[in-house]
């Protein structure tokens, strides 16, 4: 479940980086959402909404907020917490 | 569909009539009492899972009005019903709103024939200075909406707005502004003490204040009673950025005049004179953010019993008035 939760957010996430950086076909986990892959206000819900459709959970509804989220890896890291709080 | 109804009392349009800011913030309201209905709370009750209370910025809203149903036809005292239906994507809303007597909203007239706002927003932290922090309500503070399937198609436009710069770059507009417009914010009159951020409804006064100047800049003048005569039809803004007290917006406007049919409104007491279709600009004079991009379509309607305005109008129409 962990795996497949960290490829389903490092899937959305490079996806919403491509409309910043058409070139890019990866994301690390130490990568600033902001400063390396150019994300703002509206690609952060829109990476929400869309791990919301495909994991069934949004994490920042029930127990995270979207300030502590720095880094990629804060991101895939808040998703595995809350699926293992919801199982 | 959400439907709620107001008394235009003073306090929301003098003793005039219904205007596009006033029907906008009906709107924003109406789009409030949904977000929290069944909840037990109010907007300010929204927060995020830290406590931080949260609220809706929109970043695009789109006003379109029928021209046998201008806004103006509503006036100090009436009542109104205003409809909504609100959508999410994650943090992100998208709604449709109406407007129209009780009656009309009763009898579920097709939205078409209403005048309508569409919107896109999303939460953002409250008070906090700077970049404004994305935010998602924590649950059970926010009524449980319907679910978008996929981002809204503002979205996407919003970004391609935001990197152009401008809504229609085909279109060639023949007036412009010889220099923008400084509209000074003020404590109390564009903003409210102690806020950091226009309410998005009062860009449609700036613009209004660049449109008054372009038409005043023509030759000869066009007069400021017949601007007060120009009914919005059609109006789509692009929130780019926010400023906040001791601003000094500068508003830019190029715009045409175009011939109409006079009856287009569809009464008798009232000649439709020329559309005016505008482009406008908003960005803050020290620091040159562009705040909001904007496109508007305005109707010149003129009591029939008024020929002086009449005559301005036919001048205005013939001089500088082209065939759409």
């Amino acid at each position: 479940m962990t795996a497949s939760i960290e490829a389903t957010v490092l899937s959305v996430l490079v996806e919403i980086a491509r409309t910043h950086q058409p070139t890019r076909s990866t994301v690390a986990t130490t990568d600033s959402l902001i400063d390396d892959l150019g994300f703002e206000s509206l690609d952060l819900a829109t990476a929400v909404a869309q791990l919301e459709i495909q994991l069934g959970i949004d994490p920042f509804a029930t127990e995270a907020t979207l300030g502590v989220v720095r880094t990629v890896g804060d991101f895939i890291a808040v998703y595995e917490r809350a699926a293992r709080t919801s199982s | 569909m959400l439907i709620c109804e107001a008394e235009l009392g003073i306090g929301l349009v003098g003793l005039g009539r219904l205007t596009e800011f006033v029907a906008m913030t009906l709107w924003a309201d109406a789009q409030a009492r949904a977000l929290t209905a069944g909840t037990g709370g109010t907007l300010r009750d929204i927060v995020d899972t830290a406590g931080a209370r949260l609220y809706p910025g929109y970043f695009w809203t789109h006003v379109t009005v029928p021209p046998e149903r201008l806004l103006e036809r509503h006036q100090v005292w009436d009542r109104v019903a205003v409809g909504v239906d609100v959508k999410t994507f994650g943090p992100i809303l998208e709604s449709t709103y109406v407007l129209g007597t009780p009656s009309e909203l009763a009898e579920g007239a097709p939205t078409t024939s209403l005048p309508a706002m569409r919107s896109a927003a999303m939460f953002f932290v409250d008070g906090t200075p700077g970049e404004p922090q994305p935010a998602t309500p924590k649950k059970g503070t926010v009524n449980a909406l319907p679910k978008l399937e996929k981002p809204p198609s503002a979205l996407a436009r919003f970004k391609d707005v935001r990197a152009s710069g401008v809504i229609d770059a085909a279109q060639a507009h023949r007036l412009r502004l010889s220099a923008p417009v400084a509209c000074p914010i003020v404590t109390g009159r564009e903003i409210a003490a102690g806020q950091h951020a226009l309410v998005f409804a009062q860009f449609v006064k700036l613009f209004d204040a660049a449109e008054r100047a372009l038409l005043s800049e023509l030759e000869p003048p066009t007069p400021a009673e017949l601007v007060d005569h120009l009914a919005v039809l059609d109006r789509q803004i692009f929130y780019l950025d926010n400023c906040g007290l001791s601003s000094v917006v500068m508003v830019h406007a190029r715009g045409t005049i175009e011939h109409c049919d006079p009856k287009l409104t569809g009464t008798s007491d009232q000649v439709a004179a020329a559309v005016l279709k505008l482009e406008m600009t908003a960005y803050e004079a020290t620091t040159l953010k562009l705040l909001s991009v904007a496109a508007a379509t305005k109707l010149f309607v003129v009591p029939w019993n008024r020929p002086g305005l009449l005559h301005a109008a036919e001048r205005l129409s013939r001089r500088y008035g082209v065939t759409a």
